[in-house]
């Protein structure tokens, strides 16, 4: 009995259409009037009829198809590797020659399907009749198939020997040229489906696929409607022209290239090369002075900027001196509920609303009304992603308003003058091949996001923001518009 | 060996005739998968066909009558546990060889489809092997209408028969596969020893 894996659903093979064009033609050729020439191929003794020549199977599909010479050597090359003909002289090797060596067709219960791959059982079954009829000499790549399957399917393996010596005996009966025929077929099959290592498996498809290509759906009404909403949105949506989409990737290739340390090499060196690990060092998350390539990058967009912490860092200060430093931390806050800790969800969520969005909070964020009642509508029921809108929305108002305003601000040029450049140590290291470097290893992560998380803390107690101050005093001239005469 | 003998003999004997069936089913699966082979070859032929049938049904009967004897020794209570396990060592095997028998039958209706043993239809392949009266067709392809052998809806019989008897079996008795064990060694000689299957590559 086989048992069947479970695997998350992939287990169809995938659609196999070359196969059935492939038979189309094979069938084609064996036609005795219009098909390929046959010979006799002479083994010892025996002479065994149907043995092509590689020249004329190529000739034959270059008549037929009306093709040129490379491509019908290919095409025949590719059935000799799927398993529709085989070579006789060298067995393992399959191309197609394009001189006199011979082929012969294999037997179509040797050809591949699609709806079934090459079974283990039957493979085992092979390797003990070959290791009967040969005593034990199988290949080493074949023992170790063997091995393997005897330990997969030991619970069939007395009905592996007692079926390998039934094929065994029955294929005895046949007369000699029969059974070297047959012998050449079987073996001819497990070179094509249990390639040795080292040759091309070229009926290999990858993984698996979940759904069956064969499968034929039924066509009710509600299927129909669904395939045509499918198409209609399909259509619907938005594309963009592969020369803009390839512009942007060229234009982005061109900036980023200064930067790339494999296509342009690292200052002060490639610390996988050279063993010296001052680039790390050097360019390291929250360092004091960062590398001027570094700087220079944050000028490039946006997102650079704001997903570098040193770059957030300075950010940071130049947002404070604007008064809306509430911006970045709240961005902040709100990628932690993202990607933080998610069991905390709903009381990350709440602080951030006490903090940021309640009215009268703290550090209030500006944000539009409709924004805001989505957001708060949102927090009834707290999820990762339920600050989406408006983090977005203070996103885009950095991005638009504030960045602008940054990368001409004295906070971003003073960072960029003090910016160092280190020099290029590549050489001196390769001059001292000896010279021991005493290696101290970096700072555990645990303690680096340990000394990140006490900074945060410390930031958010004393930072004050404009807006509280400004709202108390709102508040207050409120108060004294309040007494109404109603 | 005839199948019925099995289930008239006492419970103690159940095993030995079960044993001697199962050898019988694999020559006669060994022996229709040989003659599947030649399907659409150089030596297919009526008479190829005909053959094939006559295996077919032998293998048919073998497996029912080896189902009949295998799941009433199994029901009623074995006479020692050597018994038990023997049996449900044979079980094994001839579910193992119904489902060999069963994919060359799926084979072979695929191959009858493809080379309609009747009309034109493509020409057999020349695969070296020396048929009795190979039938090389000339002209175009007949559309196999009302012209059809009746080989071809038995063949699907005969695979709807099989797959009845092996559904049998496998809700019939509840034998856990991992509980046989082969009693036959792996055999490949210098590489394999004992236990030790995992090569380091």
């Amino acid at each position: 009995m086989t048992v069947t894996r479970l695997d998350q659903g992939q287990r169809y093979r995938p659609r196999m259409a070359f196969l059935k064009k492939v038979e189309a033609l094979m069938m084609e050729m064996q036609n005795p009037d219009t098909g390929v020439k046959t010979q006799t191929q002479t083994v010892m003794i025996t002479s065994i009829p149907h043995a092509v020549a590689g020249n004329d199977i190529s000739q034959w599909i270059l008549q037929r198809l009306q093709i040129d010479e490379e491509e019908a050597v290919h095409l025949g090359d590719i059935f000799v590797k799927y398993g529709y003909i085989y070579p006789l002289l060298e067995p393992k090797n399959l191309t197609l020659k394009t001189d006199g060596s011979l082929y012969r067709f294999q037997t179509p219960y040797f050809w591949p399907v699609q709806g079934w791959p090459a079974d283990d059982t039957d493979y085992a079954i092979y390797l003990a009749k070959k290791n009967i009829k040969k005593k034990g000499a199988l290949e080493e790549y074949e023992k170790e198939h063997y091995n393997m399957l005897n330990e997969k399917i030991n619970y069939k393996w007395d009905f592996v020997i007692m079926q390998a010596k039934e094929q065994y005996r029955a294929g005895k009966e046949r007369n000699k040229a029969d059974r070297y025929a047959l012998d050449c077929q079987e073996r001819a099959y497990w070179l094509v489906n249990r390639t040795p290592p080292g040759m091309l498996d070229a009926l290999e498809y990858g993984l698996d696929r979940v759904t069956d290509p064969n499968e034929n759906k039924k066509k009710t009404k509600d299927a129909y409607k669904r395939e045509i909403i499918y198409y209609q949105q399909a259509i619907m949506k938005p594309r963009v022209k592969s020369s803009v989409s390839l512009g942007a990737l060229v234009k982005y290739s061109e900036q980023f290239l200064s930067n790339d340390p494999v296509l342009s090499g690292c200052l002060p060196s490639n610390p996988w090369i050279t063993d010296d690990p001052e680039f790390w060092d050097l360019n390291a998350k929250l360092v004091e002075i960062p590398t001027r390539m570094r700087v220079e990058r944050w000028g490039f967009n946006f997102s650079e900027l704001i997903r570098d912490p040193k770059g957030r860092q300075s950010f940071q200060l130049f947002l404070r001196k604007e008064f809306s430093g509430e911006n970045l931390s709240f961005w902040e806050a709100c990628e932690d509920l993202k990607y933080g800790d998610q069991s905390k969800v709903k009381e990350k969520a709440e602080e951030i609303y006490k903090l940021f969005l309640a009215p009268g909070a703290r550090r209030w964020i500006n944000i539009d009304g409709t924004t805001m009642g989505i957001t708060v509508k949102g927090l009834k029921h707290p999820h990762r992603y339920v600050l989406d809108a408006a983090q977005t929305h203070i996103y885009m108002l950095m991005k638009k308003d504030s960045y602008g305003r940054y990368l001409k601000s004295p906070t971003y040029k003073e960072m960029l003058a003090k910016a160092i450049v280190p020099q290029d140590a590549s050489k001196k290291s390769a001059a001292l091949p000896f010279g021991r470097r005493r290696l101290r290893s970096s700072l555990s992560p645990v303690i680096l996001r340990q000394q990140e998380e006490e900074a945060k803390a410390r930031e958010a107690a004393t930072t004050v923001d404009i807006t509280q101050v400004m709202s108390k005093l709102d508040r207050r001239s409120q108060l004294k518009k309040e007494p109404p005469p109603k | 060996m005839a199948p019925g003998r099995g289930e008239a003999r006492p419970a103690r004997g159940a095993a030995g005739p079960c044993a001697a069936a199962q050898a019988a089913l694999c020559k006669a699966t060994a022996r229709h998968r040989l003659l599947v082979l030649q399907l659409g070859g150089s030596a297919d032929g009526p008479r190829l066909r005909e053959e094939r049938r006559g295996s077919s049904a032998e293998a048919r009967e073998l497996s029912a009558g080896l189902r009949r004897a295998l799941l009433a020794g199994l029901r009623r209570a074995p006479a020692s546990p050597e018994e038990r396990r023997e049996l449900e060592r044979l079980w094994v095997l001839t579910l193992s060889a119904l489902e060999l028998f069963l994919q060359d039958l799926r084979r072979a209706q695929r191959l009858c489809q493809l080379f309609p043993a009747q009309g034109g239809g493509a020409a057999p392949l020349r695969t070296g092997l020396g048929g009795r009266g190979p039938p090389r067709r000339k002209g175009g392809r007949r559309g196999g209408g009302p012209v059809q052998p009746p080989a071809a809806p038995r063949l699907e019989e005969e695979i709807e028969q099989v797959m009845a008897t092996l559904a049998e079996m496998e809700s019939g008795a509840n034998v856990p596969l991992w509980t046989v064990e082969a009693t036959q060694p792996a055999g490949t000689g210098s590489t394999a020893a004992p236990g030790h299957y995992c090569r380091v590559l």
